[in-house]
């Protein structure tokens, strides 16, 4: 485009100076952008920040009534798995009370061969660790059938806390007494709890009659049936 | 009405002719100047400043037009020579000309490396034509070729699309040539002694030396189609004379076209501090808008963000309640899925008890095996009298077991029978009952 004789023409007569005002816009706009604009950018910054939080939490708040609805609806089955677990403050507490109460068993029974006592921590199969732990207890022993009868009995009370899962007799010789003997392999299984693993708070979504059971009923067992 | 809108100019143009001065109010539009309105007054005598003085001043508080109006004079060629310069001015001197260089101002308007176009004017024409601007108020801008208003009043165009037409313009006296590409080129008046074909052969002159530049600088050879012809000639004074009416909306000039072909001989610094105050206040009023824009919208986000923290506020005691929960409902699924893993292979305890109390007489238990899916029983027997080949199971024991045929290895003469009773699936299906046959 060719410029107009006009402007070249105006170029020659006027002074640099007369072109100095085209600098005031020029330097408002740069002194907004130097002093204004980092507060407003931060200001929309945190307005997405703000939105997004309150995004997520909405999000979260609509969930609760589905949230409430799986807790009651769990309620019953985790109190009822409540009462057949061992609750202790660490697994080797309830280790320990197996070992307890079965040998006490066995020594009523005047059981002493016992050529396996093994009690390990197993985690079922797709579960993480968390406040509930299984317990694989393998026993096995060398019993008369009547010892055998005498221990089922002991055991039969507890059966859902010590659950059977395998049992494997065998009749084999006793050299000790010219006779034969059973040789009976036990496979249980025992559920640990770690001591108030729900909290108080999600205790009162429990029904009243399930929340009344205090804690510390379900980790004593009952006393064991004399013959 | 029509409005004028502030930043629309009106500026006076004065077209001087050999016996017409036409006097027009122009105003700067968005992209050339238009005419508002004109007069064309008879001039009967020989030019002289106080009858023109009386002319502008007349016309001028006729027409609003105020102290200070900005003045274009329109001048025919004996006073605005417009002269034909087969050199670049800048590189030759200006022994050309017929006075002093002090004498004249000078200028020019079209040309390059082969030819100039130049104006010029003599001092005294400059000094009465400044004298009338100051006497009536305005400022003297710009002196203009008239070959430029009769130009563009009468709108013509080169008659020919060939890259060197010549265009040839004659207004009583005054003949104007006008190049298609560089316009007005050369504009001369003819001596009143001189007969029309000796102003025909004098013009005839001119347009070869313009041809002989432009088409063939070395020889200067002329082609004898490019001698002047009567008939190409224009006679455009009849038509001018007409233009005493209504205004013509013809007279149209674009800023480009009107400041490229003048000398100047106004200050322009007035112009351009207008003009750059423009700029800047509307650039100033650009930002301003943006500012408060941005600034609303600052205060629309602060508000905004306060509303959404009350907000969030408001829902934190719903969102710890949820993540109590999540927490809560995942370690009551481990505790179930736990539970399920400790009860999910339980056997029954008192099922052993039931099925050995009917063990076949005679038969001896030599091995048991039990868990959730099957009970497997070995027994004895002292020969093969006797042997149950399969071991049923009544309900009444215990109606989950099923009947599953022995397997058996003998022992000199005692038998080894295994039997494998399995569990009863609770999913499993009741089995289809057996087809009749037909009679």
């Amino acid at each position: 485009m060719k410029l107009p004789r006009l402007w070249p023409d105006a170029l020659r007569q006027t002074r640099l100076m007369t072109w100095a005002p085209l600098l005031i816009p020029v330097l408002v706009f740069l002194t907004l952008a130097d002093r204004w604009y980092p507060s407003y950018a931060e200001h929309r910054e945190r307005h997405a920040e703000v939105a997004l939080r309150l995004e997520r939490a909405q999000a979260l708040a609509d969930l609760l009534p589905r949230y409430q609805e799986k807790a009651d609806a769990q309620a019953d089955g985790v109190e009822a798995a409540k009462k057949t677990a061992l609750t202790n403050e660490q697994v080797d507490a309830s280790v320990a009370q197996i070992k307890q109460h079965l040998q006490s068993m066995l020594t009523a029974e005047f059981i002493d061969e016992v050529p396996q006592f093994d009690i390990t921590p197993d985690a079922p199969e797709g579960s993480s660790a968390g406040s509930a732990l299984l317990l694989r207890v393998d026993l096995r022993l060398l019993v008369s059938p009547q010892q055998l009868a005498g221990l089922e009995a002991r055991l039969l009370p507890f059966k859902d806390r010590f659950v059977p899962v395998e049992m494997e007799l065998t009749v084999v010789p006793d050299p000790k007494r010219a006779s034969r003997q059973l040789d009976a392999r036990f496979h249980f299984r025992v559920m640990h709890m770690d001591k108030a693993p729900v909290t108080a708070d999600a205790s009162a979504s429990v029904p009243p009659a399930a929340a009344t059971v205090p804690p510390s009923n379900a980790s004593s067992l009952p006393p064991q049936p004399t013959r | 009405m029509k409005m004028s809108l502030p930043w629309r100019e009106k500026r006076l143009f004065v077209a001087l002719g050999e016996h017409s001065v036409a006097l027009a109010c122009m105003v700067n539009g968005w992209r050339e100047w238009h005419t508002q309105a004109q007069h064309v007054l008879p001039l009967q005598e020989e030019i002289a400043a106080p009858a023109l003085v009386a002319m502008l001043r007349s016309f001028m508080s006729a027409h609003g037009l105020g102290a200070g109006c900005r003045v274009h004079w329109f001048l025919p060629p004996d006073i605005l020579a417009v002269a034909f310069v087969p050199q670049d001015l800048a590189t030759v001197d200006t022994q050309w000309l017929p006075y002093q260089a002090p004498m004249v101002a000078l200028g020019a308007i079209a040309g390059g490396r082969q030819f100039t176009t130049a104006l010029w004017i003599h001092r005294n024409w400059q000094d009465l034509f400044r004298g009338v601007t100051e006497q009536v108020g305005g400022q003297l801008l710009y002196f203009h070729p008239r070959a430029l208003y009769v130009h563009t009043l009468l709108q013509h165009k080169a008659h020919s699309n060939a890259e060197n037409a010549l265009q040839i313009l004659k207004e009583g006296r005054d003949w104007h040539l006008f190049h298609r590409r560089h316009g007005l080129v050369r504009s001369l008046t003819q001596a009143q002694t001189l007969t029309p074909a000796q102003a025909e052969i004098r013009m005839g002159l001119e347009v070869q030396q313009v041809l002989t530049v432009l088409d063939a600088p070395a020889t200067g050879v002329l082609n004898a189609q490019q001698q002047l012809q009567a008939s190409a000639v224009q006679d455009v004074t009849l038509a001018l004379s007409r233009v005493t009416g209504p205004v013509p909306r013809e007279w149209r000039l674009s800023s480009a076209q009107l400041h490229a072909c003048g000398l100047l001989m106004g200050q322009l610094t007035s112009w351009v501090e207008h003009r750059l105050q423009m700029v800047t206040g509307g650039l100033m009023l650009v930002f301003a808008l943006g500012a408060a824009v941005a600034w609303q919208h600052d205060q629309t986000l602060q508000e905004e963000q306060r509303e959404m923290a009350a907000q969030l506020k408001s829902l934190l005691p719903e969102v710890e309640k949820v993540q109590q929960l999540k927490t809560e409902t995942s370690q009551q699924s481990q505790i179930l899925n736990v539970h399920h893993a400790v009860s999910e292979k339980a056997y029954d305890w008192q099922v052993l008890a039931r099925v050995l109390a009917h063990v076949p007489k005679g038969a001896a238990v030599q091995a048991v095996f039990l868990d959730h899916e099957a009970l497997r029983v070995e027994l004895l027997y002292p020969s093969a009298k006797g042997i149950l080949s399969s071991w049923s199971i009544p309900e009444a024991i215990h109606p989950a077991l099923t009947e599953v045929p022995d397997t058996r290895t003998t022992e000199d003469k005692a038998v080894r029978v295994r039997y494998a009773m399995h569990f009863k699936r609770v999913s499993d299906p009741a089995p289809p009952p057996a087809p009749k046959r037909e009679p």
